[in-house]
């Protein structure tokens, strides 16, 4: 579960992230919509311990991520826009490395099988990550977070500059990981994938979260407008 | 297979992949091996001069003994050459040293010594400006560039290509990871300092022996030490290009900068004039006495040699036995310019030595060329043992000068051999505590800086 009590973050004046209250579930996808500079990606930072909050908690499973920044790695897997790994290994070989760091040790035909399930061909397996798309790099990230069993994933704008058949691809891939019980924090600004996938829906603007939006509440086309309205 | 191996075991399958790795590691063996090559060939053109001086010697003193013969010892003794020869020890090769700027082969006469000990021949002087690529120039100041193009961007690359997030979102243990890819990248380094040693060894034929491993010790605690400082900019957390330059201007400074500062210093605050001052009072000490009456130049010989006191030394005309206590003289009166100069040049070798626990490159340096005894100190030995067989050589014609033997009566092979310097075992202690508390310090401050920028939680673009 991840959980923002009162999360701020500030850069001398400027404020990133004003006082962000949000809970999500277990097995609930939550999309943030906003512009560039909006402050999504700093709540992503934030939950990820890659920079400290000036107010307020950060929680994942109940613990803080500002206390415990290495315990909390254990619970999550993070999906930046272009996941990058190491182009001289292959994918499989990624994979590996990646599993074994988070400390599980997987068989040659397990590993395999997480591709599979993340979606990648089993002929690009054996091919140095170098010559990999980047819809493909973009499963060898999903397999590590399925390998990782996560129970938190934080995507940073995972579907940008993906081609629509990758894109649905993931947003299948992202409804199972929740199907199975995986709380999903998702920064984006593709409005139509955040509505297909995501359970709930925030739109932030200059730091704050204008507002919160049941998914199943509102079509995609009032979604726009709301957001149009909003930033 | 443990897990921890798995990762260590694709760790360095990705860094040898890399670009560097390969072509750094090919291009260091390349050089090391003509290293090696200049090394043989530097010491051993030394050893073939040294090889044939006696047969040089025995052709010179027969053709002295035929220019000579019917005439009185003390005409003859002033024409031959006597050799000594420094020869080289087997680690020389590893470590020219100072063995290409001081004389390895000196030849004296009876006469005065002083001038004598600096009349030799120099080398080219185009190559003494090159310098020489040997081993030893290739572990400390090729090898730290190696050092630093293996480590600059050890954790940077990944940060500014993003994996860095992938690591740190994944590892169960954020110290392993750092721990892991140091590993790496030092196991490498030290298999190639071991690979390029060994190849030294077996191409120079270094003896087993513990000289050797003291060798092999001070160029690995030296590698450490680079790496270390490699570490400890690294950890700065600062980008590619930063690292790059920060270490490469640290290398200029501590190889470059400081050694030849060091030394302009060590000069100026120990000057030796002592050489030519030496060697003028003797001379001058030499001629006044052309020109003084005999007594005085014989009473202060009489005084050493009181065994000669007996036979007649005209003081109104030439005769060899005032020639040679004349010549023994000027060495008298320039004995104490001479010490005060060996002195010095100790003083010197002392402060260059406390200067190497400020700077590991000098310590690693005059580490080296004390096991190959091709420093000042080993030089000094050699000038001194110089000295000796001069004496020697005196002690044994004078009684033929004094009585006016023959030549042809003279047992020209009965003079004391030249006993060459034999090894020093110099210790290299200090030097090697010096790298040590260098390398150390240094972990320090690396573990420190890591803990700051990479550890603990920090605003930083790539985390």
């Amino acid at each position: 579960m991840l959980e923002a009590i009162n999360l701020t973050k500030r850069y001398g004046s400027h404020t990133a992230l004003n006082s962000l209250n949000l809970k999500i579930q277990p097995g609930e996808i939550f999309a943030l919509l906003g512009q560039n500079g909006a402050g999504k990606t700093t709540t992503i930072n934030l939950f990820l311990g890659f920079t400290e909050p000036t107010e307020g908690t950060a929680l994942i499973n109940g613990i803080s991520v500002a206390g415990h920044p290495q315990e909390i790695k254990k619970y999550l897997a993070y999906i930046p826009e272009t996941v990058m790994l190491y182009p001289n290994l292959t994918g499989l070989e990624n994979l590996k490395y990646f599993s074994s760091l988070a400390g599980f040790d997987y068989s040659e035909k397990e590993l395999g099988e997480l591709l599979a399930t993340a979606g990648l061909q089993s002929k690009a397996f054996g091919q140095r990550l170098a010559g990999y798309s980047k819809g493909m790099r973009q499963k060898v990230g999903i397999a590590i977070a399925v390998a990782k069993k996560a129970k938190v994933l934080l995507l940073d704008e995972p579907t940008s500059g993906l081609d629509p058949k990758a894109s649905n691809e993931f947003s299948r891939i992202i409804r199972s990981l929740a199907g199975n019980g995986t709380a999903i924090l998702m920064a984006t600004h593709d409005i139509f994938r955040a509505k297909e996938v995501a359970s709930r829906i925030g739109i932030m603007k200059e730091g704050n979260l204008q507002s919160v939006i049941e998914a199943a509440s509102i079509s995609a086309n009032e979604l726009e407008s709301l957001y149009l309205k909003t930033v | 297979m443990n897990i921890h191996l798995k990762v260590l075991l694709l760790e360095i399958k990705n860094f040898l992949l890399g670009n560097t790795v390969l072509t750094g590691a090919a291009s260091l063996l390349l050089i090391g091996i003509y290293s090696f090559y200049h090394g043989h060939h530097v010491i051993n053109r030394q050893r073939q001069t040294i090889a044939s001086v006696p047969a040089v010697q025995k052709i010179h003193l027969q053709q002295i003994v035929e220019h000579g013969t019917g005439k009185a010892a003390g005409t003859t003794a002033y024409y031959p050459f006597f050799y000594t020869t420094h020869p080289a020890s087997p680690w020389a090769e590893f470590s020219i040293g100072q063995r290409d700027v001081n004389p390895f082969t000196l030849k004296v006469k009876m006469l005065a010594i002083e001038g004598q000990l600096y009349d030799s021949e120099l080398t080219n002087p185009l190559t003494l400006l090159a310098g020489n690529l040997d081993a030893s120039f290739v572990f400390l100041f090729l090898f730290p560039l190696l050092i630093i193009a293996f480590t600059y961007n050890a954790f940077s690359e990944e940060q500014e290509n993003g994996v860095w997030k992938m690591v740190r979102t994944t590892t169960r243990s954020i110290r392993a990871a750092i721990a892991g890819k140091l590993l790496v990248r030092l196991i490498t380094i030290l298999v190639i300092t071991l690979l390029v040693f060994a190849m030294a060894a077996i191409t120079l034929q270094l003896p087993v022996s513990l000289q050797t491993f003291k060798l092999l010790s001070v160029l690995m605690l030296y590698v450490l030490f680079w790496f270390m400082i490699s570490m400890m900019v690294v950890a700065l957390g600062k980008s590619s290009a930063f690292n790059a330059t920060a270490l490469v201007c640290i290398w200029i400074f501590l190889a470059i900068l400081f050694p030849g500062a060091a030394n302009i210093w060590v000069n100026n605050s120990i000057p030796v004039p002592e050489a030519t001052e030496t060697a003028i009072r003797q001379r001058e000490g030499y001629h006044a006495k052309w020109d003084e009456p005999k007594k005085p130049t014989m009473e202060k010989f009489y005084a050493v040699y009181p065994q000669y006191r007996k036979y007649p030394v005209p003081d109104d005309s030439y005769s060899p036995g005032w020639y040679y206590a004349m010549q023994f003289s000027g060495d008298m009166e320039s004995a104490r310019s001479s010490e005060k100069l060996f002195d010095k040049l100790r003083q010197r070798q002392t402060l260059s030595e406390r200067m190497g626990g400020f700077n590991p490159v000098i310590a690693a340096q005059q580490s080296l060329n004390k096991i190959a005894n091709t420093d000042l100190t080993s030089h000094i030995r050699y000038l001194q043992s110089v000295k000796v067989h001069h004496r020697q050589i005196r002690e044994y014609f004078y009684p033929f000068i004094f009585e006016e033997t023959p030549t042809e009566s003279i047992d020209w092979a009965g003079y004391p051999a030249y006993e060459p310097v034999r090894y020093t075992d110099e210790s290299v202690r200090s030097g090697l505590l010096a790298i040590l508390c260098w390398a150390a310090g240094t972990l320090v401050i690396a573990l420190i800086l890591f803990q700051r920028n990479f550890i603990q939680i920090k605003d930083i673009p790539n985390a």
